[in-house]
């Protein structure tokens, strides 16, 4: 069985070469990354710079390669079969699902080939930019301590009524690697609607269960914008419970601000606990889960339909998947039903109530697929967990992949491969 | 051994194929009501002219189509099966093969479908490429290749895996008349060593030279069968084979015969075909084995062997 898969997967991939798509993608993908390399100003600071320039980049490659491959994986048996040249194969002791399976596993070889060529630009990229900043200066420290590393954070929970002084929260302290040294990072922003205003003077403590002081500072903190203070590591505790004061102090002339926090992300405590290309290879294979996806989809659709027709039924399903998440907030059928309560006279139609009920069938069907994004947590130094790269690859990959990887199968095992198409 | 030499390989009982429209409405009727069935060892020719229903009827037994109505037996199973592939080797109409890939590279692609060991595929591979005459062009893509070395390369492929059935539609299509020569040489000695032999044609000369059995189908339907001997027999004829005589003698032996019988006697030269003259023309040219048909036989003998 595995030869066949392996030998249909090594046509795939040899086809894909020969054809020349791996070498087209691969210049495409290094034009995008080379011109992000050379354009991308940022905010003026080496960090800024590099945090553009993984969010881009990241976002650009997810972009690319999931069309290419989308494409790819359209063509994989929709031309063959169009071509006729699927007799030869289907002719010989081969199961319908070690087809479908080589053809899924050849693409995925030319993805994971391409992923890892960008993977090692974005790497050398950012070491580049490591390298020409100076270490010690705050850009330098901000390069290293907020960008290339990979940092557990959590939220603190707010304690106590609105209003009270001091402002405490609670929460848990991520666990430490073992002899850990370097500085954690207090990160909070207050709610401001104007810039320029006079900035907040406080004191922040943290203290164990037991009512011991791990760590206070005071600070002087700005009240647009991000917030940073760092907290040596060897001052607090892995693992253990931890409570967050803050306490706003009067300036210069006496006066006290009243600044409240930002409703969203009060407090985060990021603690470093590995490094960047840990992080940039998880990160990648969040990446491959959701492009295996795009690959099983093709497949399938292939399967169903001739060559143009599967990309573009394919491009439908996912463009209604990305704009189900929008569409709900309009027509949501709660919604619907209290506007027909409190609304006018006349209620929604039944067309208003099927096309809710659609879009919300198809937003829980598909919000799983949308769950384990990148996002900004590379460019932002956050830790992408193993267990959410091993959640993405049960739910993305064995979860839909093989739904999808069912239906192309009962397609193919119930299609007349001679018929014209 | 004797009852497994004589028993049924593949046996169709009113197989019909109608192809429907898009919604659904009957079109065409390309099959309709074929019994057929096939002994171990044997040639059988589908014949009949363009649009008859022959390349249907195979892809109806090889599982690319599903029949309207009627059943298929083949070898114990049924068409599509995969115990059945395995023992099937399959020739289309036209080589539908990997433009990017050599010929080495496709045999040893197919190779693996059979889950041939790597050994042994590299092992076929090679007697294949000789054995077709493609040795010299294993490593040039089949993209470059001629409609005859695309031919040559799908007939390999239908033998990669030894098989027990071999089923050709059109083989000699393509082929120049060295290539048809050797083609029906190898299936002569397949064939000899027990492998049976379905091929479809409408190249008459190539199926009387080499098929045991026939049915001619004409509209889907098949309109005469049995054995080549017996169907082509004019039994009110015979012909008298003799050495060239002078005239006086043949005119005398013409009208002893006319007397004794009191019947028509006609008197002809007997000359060979205009293949079997190219044949000899080349063969004379070439000076050598290695394009002249016989050159086939033992390398298909090793093969066969293996």
């Amino acid at each position: 069985m595995y030869n066949r898969i392996f030998g249909i997967a090594g046509l795939m991939f040899r086809q894909a070469v020969r054809s020349r798509f791996v070498v087209s993608l691969f210049c495409l993908l290094l034009t995008v990354l080379v011109g992000f390399t050379l354009t991308i100003q940022g905010d003026g600071t080496a960090s800024g710079r590099l945090q553009v320039l993984l969010s881009y980049a990241m976002g650009a490659v997810g972009s690319v390669l999931g069309m290419a491959t989308l494409w790819l994986a359209c063509g994989s048996l929709a031309t063959e079969i169009e071509s006729r040249r699927i007799h030869l194969v289907v002719v010989k002791p081969v199961r319908v699902i070690e087809l479908w399976l080589g053809k899924w596993m050849g693409i995925l070889a030319v993805v994971l080939l391409q992923l890892v060529a960008a993977g090692l630009f974005m790497w050398a990229a950012a070491r580049i930019g490591e390298h020409r900043t100076v270490a010690g200066t705050p850009d330098g420290i901000a390069v290293r301590e907020e960008v290339l590393v990979a940092r557990e954070w959590v939220e603190g929970r707010r304690l106590g009524p609105p209003g009270d002084r001091p402002v405490r929260w609670s929460l848990s302290c991520p666990e430490l690697p073992e002899g850990a040294t370097g500085m954690a990072t207090l990160s909070y922003r207050f709610l401001s609607a104007w810039r320029d205003q006079p900035p907040v003077i406080g004191h922040w403590m943290l203290r164990g269960e037991d009512g011991r002081i791990w760590f206070e500072s005071d600070c002087t903190a700005n009240q647009d914008g991000v917030n940073r203070l760092k907290i040596p590591l060897a001052q607090l505790r892995g693992g253990e419970p931890v409570e967050l004061l803050f306490e706003e102090r009067p300036n210069a002339a006496g006066q006290v601000t009243g600044a409240t926090f930002h409703p969203e992300r009060e407090v985060e405590l990021l603690v470093p606990t590995g490094g960047f290309g840990a992080n940039l290879m998880r990160a990648l294979l969040l990446l491959f889960c959701h492009v295996a996806l795009l690959a099983a989809l093709g497949v399938t659709a292939g399967t169903l339909f001739t060559f143009p027709v599967a990309v573009f039924a394919s491009l439908a399903l996912v463009v209604a998947t990305l704009l189900a998440q929008f569409f709900v907030f309009s027509t949501a059928p709660e919604r619907v039903a209290h506007e027909h309560h409190h609304g006018g006279e006349e209620g929604p139609s039944w067309i208003e109530r099927v096309g809710a009920h659609a879009s919300e069938t198809v937003r829980m069907a598909m919000a799983p697929t949308l769950r384990y994004r990148v996002g900004l947590r590379l460019a932002e130094g956050r830790r992408i967990p193993w267990r959410e790269v091993q959640a993405a690859a049960a739910v993305l990959i064995l979860g839909y992949g093989g739904v999808l990887c069912l239906a192309g199968c009962l397609v193919l095992r119930r299609r007349e491969w001679a018929l014209p198409v | 051994m004797q009852e497994k030499a004589n028993s049924t390989i593949l046996e169709v009982v009113q197989l019909t194929k109608v192809f429907c429209d898009f919604w659904r409405r009957p079109k065409v009727r390309a099959v309709d009501g074929l019994n057929l069935s096939v002994r171990r060892g044997e040639i059988f020719g589908l014949l009949g002219p363009n649009g008859s229903g022959k390349s249907t009827t195979i892809k109806l037994l090889l599982g690319l189509l599903h029949p309207t109505e009627g059943s298929i037996r083949l070898m114990e199973g049924r068409p599509g099966d995969v115990a059945v592939h395995r023992r099937i080797g399959y020739l289309p109409e036209v080589s539908h093969l990997y433009r990017y890939l050599t010929p080495r590279e496709t045999l040893l692609f197919y190779g693996r479908l059979f889950d041939l060991s790597a050994r042994e595929r590299r092992a076929r591979t090679d007697q294949l490429l000789e054995m077709t005459g493609l040795t010299a062009a294993a490593d040039r893509a089949v993209g470059e290749f001629s409609k005859g070395m695309a031919r040559r390369l799908g007939l390999a492929q239908a033998l990669l895996n030894a098989p027990e059935l071999l089923i050709l539609d059109e083989p000699t299509s393509g082929l120049d008349p060295m290539g048809c020569r050797q083609v029906k040489e190898m299936l002569r000695a397949l064939a000899d060593q027990g492998t049976t032999i379905l091929l479809t044609s409408h190249l008459l000369a190539d199926v009387e030279h080499i098929c045991d059995r026939v049915v001619i189908m004409y509209n889907g339907k098949p309109r005469a069968a049995g054995n080549l001997r017996d169907l082509l027999a004019t039994p009110d004829r015979m012909t008298l084979d003799l050495p060239v005589l002078d005239a006086a003698t043949t005119r005398r032996l013409l009208q002893t015969i006319r007397e004794t019988c009191d019947c028509e006697a006609e008197l002809s030269r007997p000359s060979m075909n205009l293949e079997e003259f190219f044949v000899r023309v080349v063969r004379e040219a070439t000076n050598g084995a290695s394009a002249a048909p016989e050159a086939a036989t033992p390398r298909m003998a090793a093969f066969l062997e293996k």
